[in-house]
Protein backbone atom coordinates (compact mmCIF):
# COMPACT_ATOMS: atom_id res chain seq x y z
CA UNK A 1 0.00 0.00 0.00
CA UNK A 2 1.36 3.18 -0.86
CA UNK A 3 1.58 5.89 1.99
CA UNK A 4 0.67 9.38 1.49
CA UNK A 5 3.32 11.68 1.04
CA UNK A 6 2.95 15.62 1.89
CA UNK A 7 6.63 16.47 1.95
CA UNK A 8 6.06 18.15 -0.94
CA UNK A 9 3.45 20.33 -0.44
CA UNK A 10 4.35 23.63 1.00
CA UNK A 11 1.16 25.37 2.50
CA UNK A 12 3.35 28.34 3.72
CA UNK A 13 3.79 29.01 0.22
CA UNK A 14 0.45 29.14 -0.69
CA UNK A 15 -0.60 32.98 -0.74
CA UNK A 16 -3.94 33.68 1.27
CA UNK A 17 -5.60 35.88 -1.57
CA UNK A 18 -5.93 32.92 -3.77
CA UNK A 19 -7.88 30.45 -1.44
CA UNK A 20 -11.25 29.97 -2.23
CA UNK A 21 -13.34 31.62 0.19
CA UNK A 22 -15.49 28.60 2.06
CA UNK A 23 -19.00 29.34 3.47
CA UNK A 24 -18.59 27.86 6.88
CA UNK A 25 -21.69 28.62 8.75
CA UNK A 26 -23.28 26.29 6.11
CA UNK A 27 -22.68 22.87 7.69
CA UNK A 28 -22.09 23.84 11.57
CA UNK A 29 -25.50 22.85 12.73
CA UNK A 30 -25.22 19.11 11.15
CA UNK A 31 -22.00 18.62 11.85
CA UNK A 32 -21.98 19.69 15.24
CA UNK A 33 -21.55 16.51 16.93
CA UNK A 34 -23.84 15.15 19.73
CA UNK A 35 -22.84 14.15 23.49
CA UNK A 36 -24.66 11.53 25.46
CA UNK A 37 -24.52 12.82 29.02
CA UNK A 38 -25.38 10.34 31.99
CA UNK A 39 -26.75 12.16 34.90
CA UNK A 40 -25.83 11.52 39.04
CA UNK A 41 -28.84 9.79 40.74
CA UNK A 42 -28.81 8.73 44.24
CA UNK A 43 -29.79 4.94 43.74
CA UNK A 44 -27.30 3.12 40.91
CA UNK A 45 -24.32 1.61 42.66
CA UNK A 46 -20.92 3.08 41.51
CA UNK A 47 -19.76 -0.61 40.83
CA UNK A 48 -22.56 -0.69 39.11
CA UNK A 49 -22.32 2.67 36.71
CA UNK A 50 -18.23 1.31 36.16
CA UNK A 51 -20.05 -2.12 34.81
CA UNK A 52 -22.51 -0.28 32.43
CA UNK A 53 -19.77 1.75 30.61
CA UNK A 54 -17.00 -1.14 30.56
CA UNK A 55 -19.81 -3.59 29.15
CA UNK A 56 -21.44 -1.53 27.08
CA UNK A 57 -18.89 0.87 25.59
CA UNK A 58 -16.43 -1.86 26.14
CA UNK A 59 -14.19 1.46 27.96
CA UNK A 60 -10.97 0.36 29.84
CA UNK A 61 -11.56 -0.53 33.37
CA UNK A 62 -9.86 2.29 33.84
CA UNK A 63 -11.67 4.81 31.48
CA UNK A 64 -14.68 3.89 32.95
CA UNK A 65 -14.41 4.59 36.73
CA UNK A 66 -13.05 7.83 35.86
CA UNK A 67 -16.02 8.51 33.73
CA UNK A 68 -18.46 6.97 37.03
CA UNK A 69 -16.30 9.35 39.23
CA UNK A 70 -16.77 12.52 37.04
CA UNK A 71 -20.86 11.31 37.39
CA UNK A 72 -20.76 11.19 40.92
CA UNK A 73 -18.12 14.30 41.90
CA UNK A 74 -19.93 16.82 38.94
CA UNK A 75 -23.14 15.54 38.92
CA UNK A 76 -22.82 14.39 34.93
CA UNK A 77 -20.48 13.25 32.65
CA UNK A 78 -20.50 13.05 28.73
CA UNK A 79 -19.79 9.14 28.22
CA UNK A 80 -19.88 9.12 24.26
CA UNK A 81 -19.84 11.47 20.99
CA UNK A 82 -21.24 11.38 18.00
CA UNK A 83 -24.24 11.60 14.91
CA UNK A 84 -27.54 12.27 16.68
CA UNK A 85 -28.58 8.76 15.43
CA UNK A 86 -25.77 6.90 17.36
CA UNK A 87 -26.43 8.92 20.54
CA UNK A 88 -29.98 8.13 20.45
CA UNK A 89 -28.89 4.24 20.57
CA UNK A 90 -26.30 5.26 23.22
CA UNK A 91 -29.39 7.28 25.50
CA UNK A 92 -31.55 3.81 24.57
CA UNK A 93 -29.37 1.36 25.76
CA UNK A 94 -28.37 3.49 28.88
CA UNK A 95 -31.92 3.74 29.64
CA UNK A 96 -31.99 0.14 29.46
CA UNK A 97 -29.42 -0.40 32.48
CA UNK A 98 -31.45 2.34 34.22
CA UNK A 99 -29.02 4.73 34.20
CA UNK A 100 -30.61 8.70 33.92
CA UNK A 101 -29.61 9.55 30.17
CA UNK A 102 -29.50 12.60 27.74
CA UNK A 103 -28.80 13.76 24.78
CA UNK A 104 -28.02 16.83 23.71
CA UNK A 105 -26.00 19.25 20.56
CA UNK A 106 -22.49 19.90 21.63
CA UNK B 1 -28.07 -15.15 50.86
CA UNK B 2 -24.57 -16.58 50.03
CA UNK B 3 -22.39 -14.81 47.16
CA UNK B 4 -18.49 -16.14 46.18
CA UNK B 5 -17.20 -16.02 43.20
CA UNK B 6 -16.61 -19.51 41.76
CA UNK B 7 -14.38 -20.68 38.60
CA UNK B 8 -17.60 -21.09 37.17
CA UNK B 9 -18.76 -17.82 38.12
CA UNK B 10 -20.98 -16.40 40.78
CA UNK B 11 -21.92 -19.70 43.43
CA UNK B 12 -25.03 -18.01 45.45
CA UNK B 13 -27.07 -20.27 48.44
CA UNK B 14 -30.37 -18.52 48.74
CA UNK B 15 -33.05 -18.88 51.69
CA UNK B 16 -36.58 -19.88 50.89
CA UNK B 17 -37.88 -16.50 52.08
CA UNK B 18 -35.06 -14.89 50.00
CA UNK B 19 -36.57 -16.42 46.58
CA UNK B 20 -40.07 -15.86 47.55
CA UNK B 21 -39.66 -11.97 48.26
CA UNK B 22 -37.43 -11.68 45.33
CA UNK B 23 -40.25 -13.68 43.40
CA UNK B 24 -43.07 -11.19 44.99
CA UNK B 25 -40.81 -8.01 44.39
CA UNK B 26 -40.77 -9.47 40.36
CA UNK B 27 -44.55 -10.36 40.16
CA UNK B 28 -44.69 -6.26 41.29
CA UNK B 29 -42.00 -5.20 38.97
CA UNK B 30 -43.99 -7.00 36.04
CA UNK B 31 -46.98 -5.20 37.26
CA UNK B 32 -45.51 -1.90 36.90
CA UNK B 33 -43.74 -2.19 33.49
CA UNK B 34 -45.15 -4.20 31.70
CA UNK B 35 -47.04 -2.55 28.80
CA UNK B 36 -50.94 -1.99 28.64
CA UNK B 37 -52.10 -4.28 25.66
CA UNK B 38 -55.35 -2.78 25.29
CA UNK B 39 -54.02 0.60 23.64
CA UNK B 40 -51.17 -1.08 22.03
CA UNK B 41 -50.99 0.07 18.48
CA UNK B 42 -53.00 -2.05 16.22
CA UNK B 43 -50.32 -1.86 13.23
CA UNK B 44 -48.41 -5.27 13.94
CA UNK B 45 -45.18 -4.47 12.33
CA UNK B 46 -44.93 -1.58 15.09
CA UNK B 47 -45.40 -3.94 17.55
CA UNK B 48 -43.06 -6.47 15.82
CA UNK B 49 -40.31 -3.77 16.22
CA UNK B 50 -41.34 -2.07 19.19
CA UNK B 51 -42.97 1.25 18.31
CA UNK B 52 -46.08 2.75 20.68
CA UNK B 53 -47.45 5.82 19.05
CA UNK B 54 -49.55 6.29 21.75
CA UNK B 55 -46.89 6.04 24.60
CA UNK B 56 -46.77 9.26 26.56
CA UNK B 57 -44.75 10.94 29.60
CA UNK B 58 -45.91 8.68 32.66
CA UNK B 59 -46.99 10.14 35.34
CA UNK B 60 -45.29 7.94 37.28
CA UNK B 61 -42.11 8.74 39.40
CA UNK B 62 -41.34 5.26 38.72
CA UNK B 63 -42.15 5.37 35.32
CA UNK B 64 -40.65 8.35 34.86
CA UNK B 65 -37.43 7.40 36.46
CA UNK B 66 -37.29 4.05 34.83
CA UNK B 67 -37.72 5.50 31.00
CA UNK B 68 -36.82 9.30 31.52
CA UNK B 69 -37.05 11.79 28.96
CA UNK B 70 -33.97 11.86 26.81
CA UNK B 71 -33.43 15.03 25.38
CA UNK B 72 -33.93 17.62 29.03
CA UNK B 73 -34.72 21.02 26.92
CA UNK B 74 -36.92 19.16 24.13
CA UNK B 75 -40.49 17.65 25.01
CA UNK B 76 -41.62 16.94 21.47
CA UNK B 77 -38.21 15.32 20.46
CA UNK B 78 -38.59 13.62 24.02
CA UNK B 79 -42.61 12.07 23.27
CA UNK B 80 -40.96 10.50 19.95
CA UNK B 81 -37.68 8.93 21.47
CA UNK B 82 -39.88 7.55 23.99
CA UNK B 83 -43.16 6.12 20.98
CA UNK B 84 -40.04 4.24 19.58
CA UNK B 85 -37.94 3.11 22.33
CA UNK B 86 -40.07 2.78 25.34
CA UNK B 87 -41.94 -0.07 24.44
CA UNK B 88 -38.99 -1.89 23.26
CA UNK B 89 -37.27 -0.93 26.70
CA UNK B 90 -40.21 -2.61 28.73
CA UNK B 91 -40.28 -5.73 26.74
CA UNK B 92 -36.91 -6.29 27.33
CA UNK B 93 -37.15 -5.90 31.19
CA UNK B 94 -40.14 -7.88 31.88
CA UNK B 95 -38.42 -10.54 29.74
CA UNK B 96 -35.67 -10.04 31.86
CA UNK B 97 -37.93 -10.77 34.80
CA UNK B 98 -39.19 -13.84 33.57
CA UNK B 99 -35.86 -15.25 32.62
CA UNK B 100 -34.67 -14.52 36.37
CA UNK B 101 -37.88 -15.97 37.82
CA UNK B 102 -37.03 -19.22 35.68
CA UNK B 103 -33.03 -18.90 37.30
CA UNK B 104 -34.20 -18.95 40.85
CA UNK B 105 -36.71 -21.03 41.13
CA UNK B 106 -34.19 -23.98 39.80
CA UNK B 107 -32.81 -24.35 43.23
CA UNK B 108 -31.86 -22.33 46.50
CA UNK B 109 -27.62 -23.00 45.35
CA UNK B 110 -26.80 -21.52 41.98
CA UNK B 111 -23.91 -21.00 39.88
CA UNK B 112 -24.66 -18.05 37.73
CA UNK B 113 -22.61 -17.46 34.73
CA UNK B 114 -22.50 -14.54 31.71
CA UNK B 115 -25.99 -13.90 30.56
CA UNK B 116 -27.44 -15.30 33.91
CA UNK B 117 -25.63 -12.96 36.03
CA UNK B 118 -25.80 -9.88 33.56
CA UNK B 119 -29.80 -10.71 34.37
CA UNK B 120 -29.97 -10.77 37.90
CA UNK B 121 -27.78 -7.83 38.01
CA UNK B 122 -29.69 -6.24 35.91
CA UNK B 123 -33.06 -7.14 37.60
CA UNK B 124 -31.82 -5.98 40.74
CA UNK B 125 -30.86 -2.63 39.20
CA UNK B 126 -34.71 -2.55 38.14
CA UNK B 127 -35.73 -3.65 41.23
CA UNK B 128 -33.50 -0.96 43.02
CA UNK B 129 -34.70 1.96 41.13
CA UNK B 130 -38.13 1.14 41.50
CA UNK B 131 -38.00 0.68 45.16
CA UNK B 132 -35.81 3.71 45.66
CA UNK B 133 -37.74 6.40 43.54
CA UNK B 134 -40.58 5.12 45.62
CA UNK B 135 -39.11 5.62 48.97
CA UNK B 136 -37.64 8.76 47.47
CA UNK B 137 -34.40 8.04 48.42
CA UNK B 138 -32.44 11.22 47.84
CA UNK B 139 -28.96 10.48 49.44
CA UNK B 140 -26.77 7.93 50.43
CA UNK B 141 -28.59 5.23 52.83
CA UNK B 142 -26.97 5.60 55.32
CA UNK B 143 -28.10 9.23 55.94
CA UNK B 144 -31.56 8.09 56.26
CA UNK B 145 -31.19 5.71 59.24
CA UNK B 146 -35.14 5.08 60.32
CA UNK B 147 -36.47 4.62 63.27
CA UNK B 148 -37.87 1.57 63.75
CA UNK B 149 -41.42 2.90 64.35
CA UNK B 150 -41.16 3.95 60.45
CA UNK B 151 -43.33 2.43 58.62
CA UNK B 152 -41.35 2.42 55.77
CA UNK B 153 -38.21 1.13 57.69
CA UNK B 154 -39.46 -2.22 56.67
CA UNK B 155 -39.13 -1.46 52.80
CA UNK B 156 -35.61 0.30 53.29
CA UNK B 157 -34.23 -2.52 55.08
CA UNK B 158 -35.43 -4.42 51.66
CA UNK B 159 -33.45 -1.63 49.91
CA UNK B 160 -30.35 -2.13 51.94
CA UNK B 161 -30.74 -6.27 51.27
CA UNK B 162 -31.28 -5.91 47.29
CA UNK B 163 -28.16 -3.07 47.24
CA UNK B 164 -26.38 -5.66 49.26
CA UNK B 165 -27.12 -8.52 46.85
CA UNK B 166 -26.11 -6.10 43.39
CA UNK B 167 -23.28 -5.24 45.07
CA UNK B 168 -21.72 -8.59 46.31
CA UNK B 169 -22.73 -10.05 42.92
CA UNK B 170 -20.70 -7.06 41.05
CA UNK B 171 -17.70 -7.55 43.48
CA UNK B 172 -17.80 -11.16 42.73
CA UNK B 173 -18.70 -11.22 39.58
CA UNK B 174 -16.71 -8.73 37.30
CA UNK B 175 -14.65 -6.29 39.40
CA UNK B 176 -12.79 -8.72 40.82
CA UNK B 177 -9.03 -8.73 40.78
CA UNK B 178 -7.70 -11.95 38.80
Amino acid sequence: MQQCSCKNVHVTSIPTETLPTVDWEFDTETDRPWNTTVWDDPINLMSYVTYVFINYFKYSKEKAAQLMLLVHNEGRAVVSTGTREEMERDVAAMHSYGLWATLAKD
Amino acid sequence: MEIDRSDKGVHIVMEEIEVRILQDLAAQLLNLTTPDTSEIDSDPLAQMVGIDMHATKPTDPVLSRLYPDAYPDDPEASLEFRRFTERSLRDASVERADRVLQIISEGLELQLMNEQWNDMVGFLNDLRLALGTRLEITQSLENQELDDNDPRSALFDLYGWLTWVQEMLIEKGFLHED
